[in-house]
């Protein structure tokens, strides 16, 4: 005989009770592990789409708004090792079924075969005109296959930024009909994607020169893809070495009757950096034309000329020259007031007329400095037309205006200046975002065209103009390593759910020990220490939590595999991606195994040493000593003490004014829990104490109750905290709808949230737009620009760090949505002006839904983000605000005068909210838009997607807290009817005493409902009183409905248990024959 | 004098509150080496609560107990659990066998605390013992496939097998019949003399009362000696 087998024998010997003990336990690990590998599954899955959707790229060049040549992957090439594939990357819709079945937001991939290494696949080899290839999720989501031809609608791509002054915007879109010629799978590549995110893209994938063809472009691209590890200062400084100035747009030309060389852009205006690479250069000239929209000498009009100046030009401020055909046309003189006119032109293409005199200094003949067409910067439409008429301006040109002579004019001398005025004045008049030159004259004595490109490569930087490379690959893993940790998540969700696992587990082991109370009695009698027999209940209870938790790893694959399908349809919301896949770590199954041997050894650990600690006597007969009535008023204040502390935590919360703080209502709702249970443990114990004179039904129930406090007391806290937890999360599931017109709700008052794959270029609150674009005219709308980034929302799994931005005027926001957090210092009146202002250190003030900043980027108000602005200067966003939940989740905004200031080659808008709410207005816009690629959805819709997400997290809490709390019911069941089986004596006698079954069943009853009742109450009121500063702050709405049904669903759960109780003990019939037989 | 209880009190409940019962007052015991004794009383007298403080279950709220001359009230949990196993047997009403043992295993049960491996000598004893009252033949079984009186003989074994100064037996006949009860009364007797065990015995059987050496009855939480 030894201890071991002693061991053996009573696990062999309650190996009944022992599988009991074992599930829970099991239970626990499955949880736990499973919680730990979704973790893991989640961040593996993550990696693994990046992996697949970005194939061998490492680094990616990319632009915001230019086109280099697709060379540029040559010159690179001869530096860096690995292939270098050149992409044209644009949006656009594809349209199947004769227009009914449309897909926006499909990305256009120009490729050459360059592609095939990075897409690891020789499924884009040879690749045919007028052949496409799409990926599976568009040809699934279009219902097509190889072999249909689909048609495609892609944003025009121009290489002079779309609203510069002047240019044509008749062209926003360009279509074309293709035939499929293969559907490409993920594991080819087909879902390639360089922004950080795990959702499925549409692709279309087609020949880079049958792009730039449909774009009138030859050999240009916007994206290098690149293999292999660099740093980013190798890669960047072979970015640069190998920039030619026709990557950046820039030519240059000689004018042989001048002896000049001219520097211009193919953007129309040259930005201070062109002017600066050159700016050693000698004796260069600065010249800015413009085009006016008239020349006036009183009632004499020289309609739509170019208007001319450079540095160095003799003439003062305030005087203008013309030529002399001008001014034979004005019949002007020098010292004649002249009146010029031309359009401003704003960010939405909003045109301001504006007007100035000067006087004229001087007539000059057509010849020389004078009579140079090349003055007139290339704009297309206007330079390159044959007749005025033809001219596309992007302005509103009166083709009546235009006189003989002025055609006459331009088919000799094109566009020729009429006029010139000083340097100073007309960058004061005509410099905008775009640039304050049209080109830079050189003597050709002080420059060469070797000159010209050897100084362009020893001083260009390639981030001045926009092209920056970025370790697309390593961002991604990165984001996918420190996005939504699953784990964690799942690890909190399933809370409740371990919980009543190991209260069980704790429960049914002490249960065991209960009914071994006299073992452990003769045991200490027979001389065994206390340490002796914990070693021994200890080794047996390890003895079937072992089992336990290997049976509990594998259930955890399973429990995985349970979430992971529920992921990928019921709770698909959370994830957005089909693309889920199981990894079981070693280390995290050991980690597991060894966390749930801690906990259930604990579980085992507290019932065991509170029995030890018990006297011999007692434990040798049952119930023995009692404890010290005196005692009970010192232990109420334990439950007092707690309570109060939690409703103070409540009361501070209301008089502070802030909003709920999840961490105060965690803290306040188990501070007052655990008050109100301990005051119940401590009234039903109170009742045991009690003497009475008289005893009724009632005061056998209370009897009956306090028999077993600690039974009694594993029910109330089992069904309180599921049910506290269960109204809590039920009253935190919203309904944004509610007051979704509200101007200070989620959805700014704003009817529709519509998005264009094309910008759209002009204001559409101008009437005239409206009526020539066929609007309602009481249509009201605010227009923002956005630069695409990463998606910052819910419903990105990725840690982001370069969200998309919205330029807005916030002017048009005054009193719309409402801020959650606000550093100091903002305008407290409208804190939308505050986003006008800079900050010190140039830093621009933005705005974000406070759950962006939170949880999307990880920061708080007050945080500042990097972002590079288009000049390659360093972009610093502050985040002075963050707004309650709107429709703006995944941007981060900031002042329209800022972004352009920082992009400004960015042009119109794409995301527009529009005050209507009536659907024809939608059709409306639908209609009108829709070869922009226009998606419009209601406010309310566009809110209640990304509150799916919320409240899908809290449908998994509630569903593995109803699974918690059925589990919760069983062990509780077990319990029961072990109680009652301890009672069939008991009843047998009272039988036999004469109470009716009827009578005996209903105290039953009672004595559960009785405890259930207490166990709802306590969750009520805990509810109640920590939800109650977001309940009088208003940011909650109570779903009266759900909660209602959700304590009927509990009450009904509870009773649905009490009847089987019931039905068992009217079923067990004959009791009085057990007391016979004992 | 191998026990002495002197001058000990016990009640229960909060002294001085209406509630407080009390049970044992100013009692005084002395028990020789080898004395076969008997307690009687009404129930609730306060015997097994007498019983408990002989055999250090339960301290007394006042007084004194001494073993061998020696205070037990003193010792820490791990010498009274050393002096419980190698001083003391208990035998009680109900057998208290662990179920899950056989009743072999349940009679060396005791050994295990100070040994961790049973000696040969112990088994030659335990095996002494079990064929002395009969129940050899059942050792390979569990208490569950016993009779009531068998499991009572072999927790009578149980007691002796650490080879105790003194065993203390409640009631050790209370739950057996008339037939088991008087083997059982002989069996506990004839030990008692042949292993020169003191025994202290509380009991209502008359029979098995008379055939002790001295009896007291306890009445009012103090001792009458019976003639």
């Amino acid at each position: 005989m030894t201890l071991l087998l002693l061991v053996l024998r009573s696990f062999r010997f309650y190996w009944k009770r022992n599988i009991l003990v074992m599930a829970g336990v099991a239970l626990s690990a499955a949880v736990f592990t499973g919680a730990l590998m979704i973790g893991d599954s989640m961040r593996y899955s993550l990696k693994q789409i990046v992996h697949a959707r970005l194939g061998s790229t490492t680094w990616v060049v990319e632009t915001s708004d230019r086109f280099f040549t697709a060379a540029l992957a040559d010159s690179m090439a001869r530096f860096i090792p690995g292939n270098i594939a050149p992409l044209f990357v644009s949006q656009g819709s594809a349209i199947a079924d004769g227009g009914r079945d449309r897909v926006n937001r499909v990305q256009f991939i120009g490729i050459d075969s360059r592609f095939q290494t990075i897409a690891g696949s020789t499924a884009y080899g040879e690749m045919k005109e007028e052949e496409v290839i799409i990926n599976a999720q568009l040809a699934g989501r279009l219902k097509v296959k190889a072999g249909d031809a689909l048609l495609f609608r892609v944003a025009k791509a121009s290489l002079v930024p779309l609203n510069t002054p002047f240019v044509s915007e008749s062209e926003t879109t360009v279509s074309f009909r293709s035939t499929i010629a293969r559907v490409v799978t993920s594991e080819e590549c087909g879902d390639f994607y360089l922004q950080n995110a795990q959702s499925t893209p549409y692709n279309v994938f087609l020949p880079l020169e049958q792009l730039n063809h449909l774009m009138g472009m030859e050999g240009r691209s916007n994206r290098l893809l690149l293999e292999g590890d660099s740093t980013q200062a190798f890669v960047d400084s072979v970015l640069s070495a190998s920039l030619r100035p026709q990557d950046v747009g820039l030519k240059l030309d000689f004018f042989p009757d001048k002896q000049e060389f001219g520097i211009s852009s193919e953007r129309i205006f040259l930005d201070s950096m062109t002017w600066n690479l050159f700016g050693a250069v000698e004796e260069k000239r600065d010249v800015l034309t413009y085009f006016v929209n008239s020349i006036r000498r009183n009632n004499q009009v020289l309609p739509y000329s170019f208007v001319s100046s450079w540095s160095g030009l003799p003439v003062n401020e305030g005087e203008i020259i013309l030529n002399d055909w001008a001014a034979n046309d004005l019949k002007a003189r020098v010292g004649d007031t002249i009146t010029i006119t031309w359009f401003e032109i704003g960010p939405l293409r909003q045109l301001v007329e504006k007007s100035h005199s000067l006087k004229v200094s001087d007539v000059v003949p057509i010849t020389g400095e004078y009579g140079d067409s090349g003055l007139m910067p290339s704009i297309p439409g206007l330079s390159d037309a044959g007749h005025c008429r033809e001219w596309k301006a992007g302005i509103p040109i009166a083709l009546d205006k235009i006189r003989d002579k002025d055609e006459a004019y331009w088919n000799q001398y094109k566009g020729t200046p009429k006029a010139f005025v000083s340097c100073n004045i007309a960058k004061l008049w005509w410099s905008n975002r775009y640039g304050s030159s049209t080109s830079i004259r050189i003597p050709a004595g002080h420059f060469s065209e070797e000159e010209y490109y050897s100084v362009f490569k020893s001083s260009v930087v390639a981030a001045d103009f926009g092209l920056f490379a970025r370790p697309v690959k390593s961002e991604g893993l990165k984001a996918a390593e420190g996005g939504s940790d699953f784990g964690q998540l799942f690890f909190g969700l399933s809370f409740f759910l371990l919980l009543s696992a190991v209260l069980i587990t704790a429960l049914l082991f002490r249960l065991n020990l209960e009914t071994r109370e006299s073992q452990i009695g003769t045991m200490l009698q027979l001389g065994f220490t206390r340490r002796q027999l914990s070693r021994i209940f200890l080794s047996e209870g390890i003895l079937v939590v072992l089992p336990g938790i290997v049976a509990g790893l594998l259930l955890g694959i399973g429990y995985v595999r349970i979430i992971f399908y529920f992921l990928n349809s019921l709770w698909f919301d959370i994830v957005r991606t089909s693309v889920i896949l199981l990894q079981v770590k070693f280390t995290t199954l050991l980690a597991g195994f060894i966390l749930t041997l801690v906990i259930s050894s604990l579980s085992l650990w507290f019932p065991l040493r509170n029995y030890l600690g018990k006297a011999v006597v007692s434990l040798q007969h049952k119930g023995g000593t009692s404890g010290n009535p005196s005692d009970y008023s010192r232990r109420w204040w334990l439950g007092i003490i707690p309570l109060l502390a939690g409703i103070l935590i409540s009361v501070y919360q209301i008089v502070g004014g802030a909003s709920q703080i999840p961490g105060y209502f965690f803290l306040s709702g188990f501070l007052i829990l655990a008050g109100t249970l301990w005051i119940i443990k401590i009234l039903i114990e109170s009742i045991r104490q009690r003497q009475q004179q008289f005893i009724g039904f009632n005061s056998l129930i209370l009897r009956s109750v306090s028999r077993h406090v600690n039974r009694s007391m594993a029910i109330v806290i089992t069904f309180s905290l599921g049910a506290f937890l269960l109204i809590a999360v039920g009253a935190n599931r919203s309904k944004m709808t509610l007051s979704a017109g509200e101007k200070q709700s989620g959805t700014g008052g704003f009817g529709f949230f519509a998005e264009t794959v094309v910008p759209v270029l002009h204001d559409l609150n101008d009437p005239d737009r409206r009526l020539s674009d066929g609007l309602d005219s009481s249509l009201n709308m605010v227009q923002l620009s956005r630069m695409s980034g990463d998606d910052a929302s819910c419903l990105n799994l990725n840690r982001v760090t370069n969200p998309s931005i919205l330029g807005v005027d916030v002017s048009t926001l005054s009193g719309r949505f409402e801020f959650q957090t606000l550093t100091d210092g903002m305008n407290l009146v409208n804190p939308w002006l505050s986003l006008k202002e800079i900050l010190p250190g140039n830093v621009i003030p933005a705005v974000a839904d406070q759950t962006v900043i939170q949880w999307g980027l990880g920061m708080k108000t007050g945080d500042t983000l990097l972002y590079l602005g288009e000049k390659g200067d360093t972009l610093r966003l502050r985040l002075i605000g963050g707004l309650l939940p709107s429709v703006f989740q995944g941007y981060v905004l900031v002042d329209q005068s800022h972004f352009l200031n920082y992009f400004p080659s960015h042009s119109g808008s794409s995301v527009f909210l529009i005050t209507n709410s009536d659907e024809e207005v939608k059709d409306e816009l639908l209609n009108q838009y829709r070869d922009y690629g226009m998606d419009i959805i209601p406010t309310p819709e566009k809110l209640a997607t990304f509150q799916s997400v919320t409240n899908t997290y809290l449908s998994i809490f509630m569903t593995l807290g109803f699974l918690a709390l059925a589990i919760g019911t069983l062990g509780i069941l077990v319990v029961v009817a072990r109680t009652l089986l301890e009672r069939r004596r008991e009843m047998a006698l009272m039988q036999a005493m004469g109470y009716s079954r009827r009578s005996l069943v209903w105290m039953m009853v009672a004595e559960y409902s009785g405890l259930l009742a207490a166990a709802l109450s306590i969750a009520l009121i805990t509810a109640f009183l920590a939800l109650l500063p977001a309940l009088l702050d208003g940011s909650l709405t109570v779903s009266l409905t759900f909660s209602g049904l959700l304590f009927l669903g509990i009450v009904i759960h509870v009773l649905l248990w009490i009847a089987l109780i019931s039905f068992r003990m009217l079923n067990k019939g004959k009791l009085i024959p057990e007391i016979v037989r004992e | 004098m191998l026990l002495h209880l002197n001058n000990v009190s016990k009640g229960y409940g909060q002294p001085g509150s209406h509630a407080f019962r009390p049970v044992l007052s100013n009692l005084e015991l002395k028990l020789e080496q080898g004395s076969v004794t008997g307690i009687t009383g009404q129930s609730g007298s306060g015997k097994t609560t007498l019983l408990n403080i002989a055999g250090a279950l339960d301290l007394p709220d006042s007084g004194e107990v001494l073993f061998g001359g020696e205070e037990i009230s003193r010792y820490n949990d791990l010498e009274l659990a050393r002096f419980r196993n190698l001083k003391l047997g208990f035998v009680f009403q109900q057998h208290h066998l662990m179920p899950h043992l056989t009743l072999w295993e349940n009679v060396l049960l005791p050994l295990l605390p100070r040994k961790r491996k049973t000696l040969a000598d112990d088994i030659s004893w335990a095996e002494h013992l079990l064929r002395k009252t009969g129940i050899w033949e059942q050792r390979n079984q569990l208490p569950g496939e016993m009779s009531g009186g068998e499991c009572q003989r072999a927790a009578v074994v149980r007691a002796l097998i650490n080879k105790p100064a003194l065993v203390l037996a409640d009631e050790p006949t209370g739950a057996l019949d008339e037939t088991n009860a008087t083997i059982l009364a002989d069996l506990l007797l004839n030990l008692a003399i042949e292993e020169g065990v003191t025994l202290l015995v509380v009991t209502h059987a008359t029979d098995l009362a008379a055939r002790l050496d001295s009896r007291y009855l306890l009445h009012n939480g103090t001792l009458k000696e019976l003639k």
